[in-house]
């Protein structure tokens, strides 16, 4: 196996050469041959791209093509009618959601912050009156006021935004952290008072409890803990990592089981507690569904032979005597 | 046309139609994109190394197969053990005694997609896929037609191919794919 992705495309692009070469009759056949039957990953990398070959002949794709050739032109010619048609479907869509949770305080005079908030499990995306969106995890409230300005407020949990370009600056508060944000995609994710604000791409100008700003570009962090505020830069993997539950998965890199099994609580509403305080070391990897806790259940019993009951609201884990699933040792 | 062999075609029609489940199942397993293109395609040689071909009666479970005993292979050879993948392979059930009905060489959504890939290719690079491969033309004559030299129609063609296998290689949009793209959408739509 020890080929790489590299090789991967280049073996298809080679491969792409030869089929296109030998349907204009312009290849050595017998170079080719001999080409293919050198090696197996060769002669399947052909085949996949003479598969491919073969779908842009299929007459259905033709008939299909023809149809919607007709179609377009029929509709380029309501082009000026049709195009803002559409666009203004899509904005309603996405106002939905804000008037469904703004629209009580919308008409009130004052506060006048709208405010979205989640149970614990929950996750939603709320479309903010400039465009921009928030999606809200777990168990987290935001605040917002767009009338002379762009503002909103994360007031508990964590909350990942996607911000807009627009006439006048986008500023998030929080207790911890209150900062400018550039158009872009960020993580803001309140903890035990402290904070961290993750800047997946554009660029925050991030002030920590009234302390002078300080600039965190992509592919950065703030980190704000007793006080102390730090800026690092993070690897794509813990970037994924940060934010995976904005698909709703959970990752696990080789993390501690208590800490782990902290991260899972903040989704239950049944809180996992460890029955033997030396399973706190079992150190695991993993990806799993924030909405399937019985696999997380599951695998752990499967892989540590770590079992679990429900105790009246809690779930206890302990060391079961169950197999070790076979594969985990060879 | 011997460059095409019986090989191929069989493997065109009982392998690659499922490719989007072959590439889910192994990302799956893998977890990451490029382990699981590493033991699709590890997979699919396989297929092509052996002389009995013809002769597998569930061509798609016996991929399957082959990509689960791959990544077998490699979860025993690996440092950290991931306890999510243990479960995924033990809890794997493809029913692979029974042999697949003759499904239709490209179902509707791979059709659709081939439809509007080709839809959205320069004009040049399509006219000249369209005139080869919908209208059968020989390259000479699609040559003539768009007034370009034959080894500019076969430029054009190898770029188009190329467009069109990477392009389905992808995931077609679905669960967390489709989420993302959500995201990435409204990220684009931002910086119009």
């Amino acid at each position: 196996m020890g080929e790489g992705r590299e090789a991967g495309d280049d073996l298809t692009n080679q491969a792409i050469d030869w089929l296109v070469a030998l349907d204009h009759g312009n290849a050595d056949e017998d170079a080719f041959q001999a080409w293919r039957s050198a090696d197996p990953r060769r002669a399947a990398v052909f085949a996949q791209v003479a598969a491919t070959w073969r779908r842009t002949g299929d007459r259905r794709a033709a008939a299909l093509l023809d149809q919607r050739d007709a179609v377009t032109r029929s509709l380029d010619e309501n082009e000026e009618a049709a195009r803002p048609r559409l666009i203004s479907r899509r904005a309603m869509a996405a106002g939905v959601a804000a008037l469904a949770v703004g629209a009580g305080s919308v008409f009130l005079a004052w506060p006048r912050r709208a405010y979205a908030e989640t149970a614990v499990g929950e996750r939603r995306v709320v479309a903010l009156p400039d465009g921009s969106r928030a999606m809200l995890n777990t168990d987290s409230r935001v605040a917002w006021r767009f009338d002379d300005g762009r503002d909103l407020w994360v007031e508990r949990g964590e909350t990942a935004l996607l911000i807009r370009a627009g006439d006048k600056p986008f500023r998030v508060h929080s207790d911890p952290i209150d900062a400018r944000l550039s158009p872009g995609s960020f993580n803001l994710r309140l903890e035990g008072g402290g904070g961290e604000l993750l800047v997946s791409s554009g660029r925050a100008a991030a002030a920590c409890r009234g302390a002078l700003a300080e600039a965190v570009a992509a592919d950065h962090v703030l980190t704000v803990t007793a006080g102390a505020a730090q800026i690092k830069r993070v690897p794509p993997s813990a970037i994924a990592i940060a934010t995976a539950w904005q698909h709703g998965e959970i990752i696990f890199d080789g993390m501690r089981l208590d800490q782990a099994v902290a991260e899972f609580n903040r989704y239950l509403p049944d809180k996992i507690v460890l029955g033997d305080r030396d399973l706190a070391q079992t150190r695991l990897g993993g990806n799993f569904r924030i909405a399937a806790p019985g696999d997380f259940l599951a695998a752990l019993y499967d892989g540590f032979g770590i079992g679990s009951r429900h105790d009246g609201d809690r779930i206890v884990l302990y060391r079961a005597s169950g197999p070790r699933a076979s594969l985990n040792r060879s | 046309m011997a460059w095409l062999r019986d090989i191929d075609i069989w493997f065109a029609d009982h392998v690659f139609v499922f490719q989007q489940e072959h590439r889910r199942y192994a990302l799956y397993l893998a977890k990451q994109p490029e382990e699981a293109e590493e033991l699709v395609q590890e997979a699919y040689a396989r297929l092509f190394a052996r002389d009995d071909w013809a002769g597998i009666a569930n061509p798609h479970a016996f991929t399957m197969r082959i990509i689960r005993n791959l990544a077998i292979e490699r979860f025993r050879r690996a440092e950290v053990v991931r306890i999510d993948q243990s479960a995924a392979i033990a809890a794997l059930d493809v029913a692979d005694g029974a042999p697949t009905p003759d499904i239709v060489a490209m179902d509707r959504s791979e059709l659709h997609r081939v439809a509007d890939l080709m839809q959205e290719m320069p004009p040049r690079m399509r006219e000249a896929l369209y005139l080869r491969r919908i209208e059968g033309l020989p390259p000479a004559q699609v040559a003539e037609k768009m007034n370009i030299s034959v080894s500019t129609v076969e430029t054009h063609i190898k770029r188009a191919l190329r467009l069109l296998v990477t392009a389905l290689a992808r995931p077609a949009t679905q669960g967390m794919a489709e989420h993302i793209a959500q995201w990435e959408k409204a990220e684009k739509l931002e910086t119009i």
